[in-house]
């Protein structure tokens, strides 16, 4: 036997049979939780692809590993490494973790045989391929195609499919691209991939060229049953059908491993139809949790031909009537089953014209690396694909008829056709064959693995083929799109972990982060202290002062001390005492007062004023100005806050906020304490003051990151000035990470929430809340089953915890609008893994 | 929610033979075609072989023919309809069985074998440059072997970012 292929040109594939098979790489459609009204797009998408497939073609989904390397190299794309060491050092642990992993992903192949233009070009074909047959046995050396032939044969390819929908993106096949599929069939279940070559990657296409001498596809050697494992005498004994695997051994290996794949094909589909969505088998075959490599063996038949074969079979069922007239048993009333699903199918034909028949061979390969692997991998498979109605058969003395059945190139065999379902294009769409669970950035820092398939079994061991979700707040601004990212979960959800890994990600790579935080505990201070530069400006221990004269002199201070000043005194602008401290905090007035600080103006206030009302306003600012909790704003002897530190962290415990009612009713806004009063002040100013620190360099990546973001959002101002970051942040980047507790109640406008364009859903345990969450990321809001995702499946706890491997699990709206399930990934840095951790004393790194 | 169907079973569906050309009922019928084929091959072989297993009396070989002829129609009859025809699983089988019984023919592509082929790779604009990093590495241990720092993944991304700028 030989290779059905003997030379590969460009993406064609002369074959032994004189046909010359065209290869593509498909490019799979974004698909995973998209709402429904976009799954029946990708359906279309998917139906309107097997309508452009005239005749025969193959359609491949295969597994493969996806380099580290270039994972990583995605998250050092745009980063200058020696501005930011700790990034490179970020980058190094990543890798070593992405190595345990092993990252995966899907690849799609499709090819199709082009039918010989003429009678007269198919016999010289054949008369070719028989020449170089009669050469290479004589051992003379074989002449290429000519060019005039491949250039007409591409022009072929290129016509059959260019009614290919656009989405999936084709790109034909390099010769060094199908010696690497040739050779991951060889290697399956091995874990010996060689990644994918890339189109333009010469190293590795000259790598390949020069790996095999006489044939660039080493020669196979196939054993069924793996009787080459047994003692001659022994092969009698045992039950061949426990055998049913295929021991592939490639020839030009050094080790002589073999891979042993077991092929199974689909030989009984559901009788009864099944539903769209849920029903896309192909499509999310990756969540049974096994490395499945599939094919479909297509054929489609136009109208007129299958009207030909219904009538063949509308005349064998009035046979098969009457052969069974007056029989009493279940069997005649399957006969009218039989007759109603024919009348069905004509039906269907005739009610839309252009559609047409598809006959699908659906085969599916697990593999490992010895008998039992495989074995039990096609057994597991079996069952999964059982749970959807369908049903697997490894058919005994035909595992190298199925092995071949899924090489392109290789002619359909009378058992493969046997095998064809058959149905519309309309119903096979809805497979999905090609549907992928993409999400996130192409680049940037590394903030989940993609869990789209199902959550991860283990640690470092995902289900199905893996890969990291990157998110880019850089390259959003290069896009002139905001990088703004919100999280909303449950307590204990690892909202506020990721809110830490992301601005981990922005000092590393060397922007900026301003943090107000409010919990007692100061969570963020003890995660400020794994980053270099940053500074803690402590309200109940205040050792820092963030007074706006200090920190940007007269000119830009006397304006932010205002807008400080103008909520703290409930003052209106133009009110007697709104004009008085207009008056001070006149530039003109500071400077020839010499006030050079908020605590000298109040000083000054209180007795160098000649103004009128002066004594007043300070008595009534000095009601705050007096308190400990204000020091950070009003005592003139605490050094400034440097503003070159790249980290700023403000603790607010134990300021208070007024909550809305407080603010709209009058008599409780009047009792209203100086914590509240004090506290909306301030975050208010921490707002406008993130802004003006994040804004100046619009070439450094800034970020103000707001946990429990209802602090700030709560007061008008606070969500204007929000709201206002977010918009303008785009033009600097500059970011804006909020995280919450109920995202619709939290960020209180519509534009606001729809300005944020990445959105992560984490845990939420309450049933409301995780409908207010869904509606806010973007899917629906009253779909049971994505209310039980959120509040049963993400992040389990399995007694009292949740198990490590499933911790930050979430869903996630990235900046397309993709929606996926993410697991965010842990800083790979120790300490600041475990700085980001607030689980108390037994949430450690390593800890189970 | 919509729904897929698929139609394979109005076209593939278990043809039985039930009755005569002219109408009559099989007696015992209806029968699979597969029982049919099995009763047409079991006669032929049981009539070749008689000088094999009919050894007893005239009775008694009128009743273990024709019994093990029955015998087999009926297992036949027994065997699922899996919408492809009996041949091909039948194929299969005999071709394991026979792997089993190790006979030299036929069915001789089921044995442990290798397939060759050579495949020719044409690829125009390759420049395939003549092994630059062993020549590299083998210079360099000669001059200085300890001069070559060990590189980290890391490292070896960013000096291969820097070539290629």
């Amino acid at each position: 036997m030989l290779n059905p292929a003997h030379t590969l040109v460009g993406n064609l594939r002369f074959t032994q049979s004189g046909t010359v098979w065209a290869d593509y790489l498909v490019t799979g459609v974004s698909y995973g939780m998209r709402p429904e009204k976009e799954k029946y797009g990708v359906r279309l998408l998917h139906q309107a692809l097997f309508r452009a497939l005239g005749g025969e073609s193959v359609l491949l989904g295969l597994t493969s590993q996806l380099d580290p390397n270039q994972l990583v190299a995605r998250m050092l794309e745009g980063v200058d490494p020696d501005q930011c060491p700790a990034w490179v050092a970020e980058c190094e642990q990543t890798l070593a973790s992405l190595e345990k992993l092993q990252p995966g992903r899907r690849i799609y192949w499709l090819s199709i045989p082009l039918a010989s233009e003429s009678p007269l070009a198919g016999a010289a074909a054949v008369g070719r391929t028989a020449l170089g047959e009669v050469k290479r046995l004589i051992g003379l050396p074989r002449d290429s195609p000519p060019q005039e032939l491949v250039d007409r044969l591409s022009r072929q390819a290129a016509r059959a499919v260019r009614s290919v929908p656009g989405p999936f993106q084709l790109e034909p096949a390099t010769p060094a691209q199908m010696v690497w599929l040739h050779q991951h069939m060889l290697d399956r279940g091995l874990f010996q991939d060689w990644d994918l070559p890339t189109a333009d990657h010469d190293q590795v296409t000259a790598a390949i060229s020069r790996a095999k001498a006489g044939s660039a596809m080493s020669a196979p050697f196939f054993d069924e049953g793996g009787q080459t494992d047994q003692p001659k005498k022994e092969l009698l004994k045992g039950n061949p059908f426990r055998r049913r695997y295929l021991k592939v051994v490639d020839s030009a290996s050094p080790t002589g491993a073999g891979s042993y794949q077991s092929l199974l094909v689909v030989n009984n589909v559901p009788d009864g139809g099944f539903a769209f969505p849920g029903g896309e088998l192909m499509g999310r075959i990756d969540e049974c949790g096994l490395s499945v490599d599939w094919a479909m063996r297509l054929h489609q038949r136009s109208s007129a031909e299958v009207l030909v074969k219904n009538n063949q079979a509308l005349a064998a069922l009035n046979e098969q009537m009457m052969q069974r007239d007056n029989e009493v048993s279940h069997a005649v009333s399957a006969l009218d089953r039989y007759a109603d699903l024919l009348a069905e199918y004509a039906s269907t034909l005739e009610s839309d014209k252009l559609e047409v028949e598809v006959q699908a061979t659906m085969i599916f390969c697990v593999s490992g690396p010895d008998a039992e692997a495989a074995n039990s991998q096609a057994s597991a498979l079996a069952d999964w694909v059982a749970q959807w109605g369908y049903r697997l058969h490894a058919p005994l003395g035909h595992q190298e008829t199925l092995w071949w059945a899924m090489v392109p190139g290789a002619p359909t065999s009378l058992f493969v056709r046997e095998y064809a379902q058959i149905t519309t294009s309309a119903s096979l769409s809805a497979l999905c064959p090609l549907a992928t669970v993409e999400l996130g950035d192409a680049k940037g820092s590394a903030l989940a693995l993609n869990i789209g398939h199902g959550p991860m079994l283990a640690e470092d061991l995902p289900c199905g083929p893996t890969s990291l979700v990157f998110h880019d707040p850089d390259g959003a601004t290069d896009r002139s799109e905001s990088g703004s990212i919100a999280v909303s979960g449950d307590l204990g959800s690892g909202k506020s972990y990721t809110l830490k890994k992301i601005a981990d990600d922005v000092v590393d790579r060397g922007g900026r982060v301003v943090v107000p935080d409010r919990t007692e505990m100061g969570e963020w201070a003890l995660w400020a202290k794994s980053v270099s530069s940053s500074k803690v400006v402590d309200v109940m221990h205040p050792t820092l002062s963030l007074d706006p004269i200090r920190l940007w002199g007269l000119e830009e201070g006397s304006r932010l001390a205002r807008a400080f000043l103008g909520p703290l005194l409930n003052l209106s602008p133009t009110s007697e005492q709104g004009v008085l401290m207009a008056d001070v905090l006149d530039v003109t007035y500071l400077r020839q007062h010499g006030l050079d600080s908020m605590g000298a103006l109040v000083a000054h206030l209180m007795s160098g004023c000649d103004l009128a009302g002066a004594t007043d306003l300070a008595r009534k600012i000095n009601v705050f100005a007096r308190q400990k909790l204000c020091a950070l704003m009003f005592d003139p002897d605490l050094p400034a806050v440097s503003l070159s530190d790249r980290v700023i962290v403000i603790l607010t415990h134990p300021l208070e906020l007024p909550t809305p009612e407080e603010l709209t009713n009058e008599h409780l806004f009047l009792q209203l304490g100086v914590e509240k009063i004090f506290g909306r002040a301030l975050y208010s100013y921490i707002a406008v003051l993130a802004a003006k620190l994040c804004f100046e360099d619009r070439d450094t990546l800034a970020a103000f990151i707001v946990d429990e973001a209802h602090n700030v959002t709560s007061s008008p101002e606070g969500a204007l000035a929000i709201e206002k970051f977010v918009r303008e942040g785009r033009k600097a980047r500059a970011i804006t990470v909020l995280g919450s507790q109920d995202a619709i109640k939290d960020f209180p406008s519509d534009v606001l929430r729809g300005l944020i364009p990445v959105r992560i859903l984490m845990r939420h345990t309450d049933i409301n809340l995780a409908a207010r969450g869904l509606g806010w990321l973007g899917l629906d809001p009253d779909d049971a089953a994505l209310i039980d995702l959120v509040t049963k499946e993400l992040s389990p706890k399995i007694g009292n915890e949740v198990p490590v491997h499933r911790r930050g699990e979430g869903l996630m709206r990235d900046a397309t609008g993709r929606f996926g399930r993410i697991k965010v990934l842990a800083p790979a840095n120790a300490e600041r893994n475990q700085a980001a951790r607030t689980g108390g004393r037994f949430d450690v790194v390593g800890s189970r | 929610m919509n729904e897929a169907k698929w139609f394979t079973g109005a076209r593939k569906f278990p043809q039985l033979v039930g009755r005569t050309p002219d109408g009559g009922k099989i007696w015992g019928g209806p029968y699979t075609i597969t029982q049919v084929a099995v009763f047409v091959v079991g006669l032929f072989v049981l009539w070749n072989t008689a000088w094999l297993w009919a050894r007893f009396s005239l009775v008694g070989n009128l009743v273990a023919g024709p019994g093990m002829l029955v015998a087999l129609v009926y297992a036949a009859g027994k065997l699922p309809f899996e919408k492809r025809s009996p041949l091909v699983v039948a194929s299969g089988w005999l071709s394991a069985a026979e792997r089993l019984i190790n006979t030299p023919v036929p069915a001789r592509v089921l044995r442990p074998h290798r397939v060759g082929g050579s495949v020719l790779m044409i690829i125009p604009d390759l420049q395939v440059v003549e092994e630059p990093a062993d020549s590299t590495e083998l210079t360099s241990q000669e001059t200085s072997p300890a001069a070559e720092p060990v590189l980290t993944g890391v490292q070896l991304l960013l000096a291969a970012r820097s070539q290629s700028c």
